[in-house]
C-alpha cells in the first residue's frame, strides 16, 4: 500500500496547490460539487490537500479530482484505466460514470447526452457546449497499456 | 523592467524605456515607438517641452505568424492591440503560433448581466454556494431586486451597481470587472497550449514586463493575464 501511495503521490505531485481562501476569492470553496463514491468503490482515497482527491478504486482503476475555487472556479478529474483495448461502449460507461462521481447531476447530463449523439468515441478532446463554464470538455487518450479519460471545467 | 536612462550622450540613439522604444532626436524631442507592434499601432511623438504629440503609421511587425483566436463569448474590442501584441510577442517567445482566449474584461454590466443568467438557470442556491462574500451580496442584491418586483433590466442594473461598489472596495473580487483600455484582463484555454509548450508560456509570461498579474495551471485553470495598458497622453 505504502508503494501506491507513493506512486500516487508522484503522479499528481506536479498538480501543488494554493489553498486561497481570502475574502478577495470571487468562489466559494464550498460551491465545489463533493465527489460521490460509496465507501466499497474505493479501495484507497485521499485528500492530499483540501483541493486535490486520489484514490485507487475497487476495479483497479485510479482516479484524482482537483478542484479551483479562488480566481476562477474549475475542476479537473482525472479517471487512469490500467487497461489499452476498450471498445467505445465501454469507453462512454466510465465517462459517464466519473461524470456522475464529480460533477453536478445536470453537468453530468449534459454530458450524456452530448456523447449520445457522437457515432464514435475516439482518442482526444470532446468540446461539450455549457451555458456557464468558458471550457467544459471530455478527453480521452491512450497510453501503451492505458487509457485515461478527463472531465474538466472552469469559469470565471 | 527593461529601462535605461536617457540622457544627450543618447542622442539620434535608440533605447528600451518601460515597454517602449525611444529614439532621441534632439534635447527637446524623442520618438516613442510601443515595442508592441499592433498592425494598427502608432508612432507617437512627444515634444518634451509642450507635451504634444504626433501621430504616425508604424511598419507592420512580424507577428503574423502568431494567430489569437477567440471563444464565441469573447467580443473582439475588449481585446486591445496593444494587448493582442504583449500576446503576440510572448507566443513568438514561446514557439506558440496560436492560443485561444475564453474570457477577457468586463463591465459592471456585463458581470451582472452573467451572474444574472446563471441564477435564473441554476437557482439562487446554487450560486450562492459557488461565490464567495462578495458574490452573495451580487446575488442577494438579485433577491432583494425580485422582492420589489423589479424587471430583468431593473435587476440587472441594481446587481451592477452592487459590483460597482464592491469593486471599489474589493478590486480583487471581481478580477475581470475592469475597462480593457485601462487594465486588460484576459484568460487562455489551456486545451489551446500543447503540454510541450506550456512550461515555454509561463516562462514567457513571466519574462514579460508589460504582464501586470499572471497565475495560470496548477494554480489556477486558465493563463491568466492582466495588461495594463499605456497612458494615451
Amino acid at each position: 500500500m505504502k508503494k501506491i501511495i507513493v506512486i500516487l503521490f508522484l503522479m499528481f505531485a506536479h498538480m501543488s496547490v494554493i489553498a486561497a481562501n481570502s475574502e478577495d476569492c470571487m468562489y466559494s470553496p464550498e460551491g465545489k460539487e463533493p465527489t460521490k463514491f460509496a465507501k466499497e468503490e474505493l479501495s484507497f482515497s485521499k485528500f492530499i490537500n483540501e483541493n486535490l482527491f486520489v484514490g485507487i478504486l475497487s476495479s483497479g482503476d485510479y482516479i484524482s479530482v482537483k478542484y479551483w475555487t479562488c480566481d476562477h472556479f474549475g475542476l479537473e478529474a482525472n479517471l487512469f484505466i490500467p487497461i489499452s483495448e476498450m471498445n467505445d461502449g465501454l469507453i462512454k460507461e466510465k465517462i459517464l460514470w466519473l461524470a456522475s462521481k464529480v460533477l453536478a447531476k445536470k453537468d453530468s447530463e449534459i454530458i450524456r447526452l452530448y456523447l449520445s449523439k457522437l457515432e464514435k468515441i475516439k482518442d482526444g478532446r470532446i468540446e461539450i457546449p455549457h451555458d456557464m463554464y468558458s471550457e467544459f470538455a471530455v478527453q480521452i487518450s491512450s497510453g501503451q497499456f492505458s487509457k485515461t479519460i478527463s472531465i474538466n471545467f472552469y469559469f470565471s | 523592467m527593461k529601462s535605461k536612462q536617457v540622457g544627450a550622450e543618447h542622442l539620434n540613439q535608440e533605447a528600451e524605456i518601460g515597454n517602449r522604444r525611444i529614439l532621441v532626436k534632439n534635447e527637446n524631442q524623442f520618438t516613442l515607438t510601443p515595442l508592441v507592434k499592433a498592425a494598427s499601432g502608432t508612432v507617437v511623438t512627444v515634444n518634451v517641452k509642450t507635451a504634444t504629440k504626433i501621430e504616425g503609421k508604424v511598419a507592420p511587425a512580424e507577428r503574423s505568424k502568431q494567430t489569437i483566436n477567440l471563444a464565441s463569448n469573447v467580443k473582439a474590442e475588449t481585446v486591445t492591440d496593444y494587448s493582442s501584441g504583449v500576446i503576440k510577442d510572448v507566443m513568438k517567445t514561446a514557439g506558440l503560433d496560436s492560443i485561444k482566449i475564453t474570457s477577457t474584461s468586463r463591465t459592471p454590466a456585463e458581470q451582472a448581466e452573467i451572474m444574472y443568467g446563471n441564477i435564473v438557470t441554476h437557482g439562487v442556491d446554487a450560486q450562492k454556494k459557488l461565490y464567495g462574500a462578495s458574490g452573495d451580496k451580487v446575488v442577494d442584491e438579485y433577491s432583494n431586486a425580485l422582492t420589489s418586483k423589479k424587471n430583468k433590466e431593473e435587476i440587472i442594473s441594481a446587481m451592477g451597481d452592487k459590483i460597482v461598489s464592491i469593486h471599489e472596495n474589493t478590486p480583487n473580487a471581481f478580477k475581470h470587472v475592469s475597462d480593457p483600455n485601462v487594465l486588460n484582463v484576459i484568460d487562455i484555454a489551456p486545451s489551446s497550449i500543447p503540454s510541450d509548450k506550456q512550461k515555454s508560456f509561463k516562462e514567457a509570461i513571466n519574462g514579460e514586463s508589460r504582464i501586470k498579474k499572471a497565475f495560470f495551471p496548477p494554480t489556477d485553470p486558465a493563463f491568466h493575464i492582466e495588461i495594463e495598458q499605456p497612458e494615451v497622453k
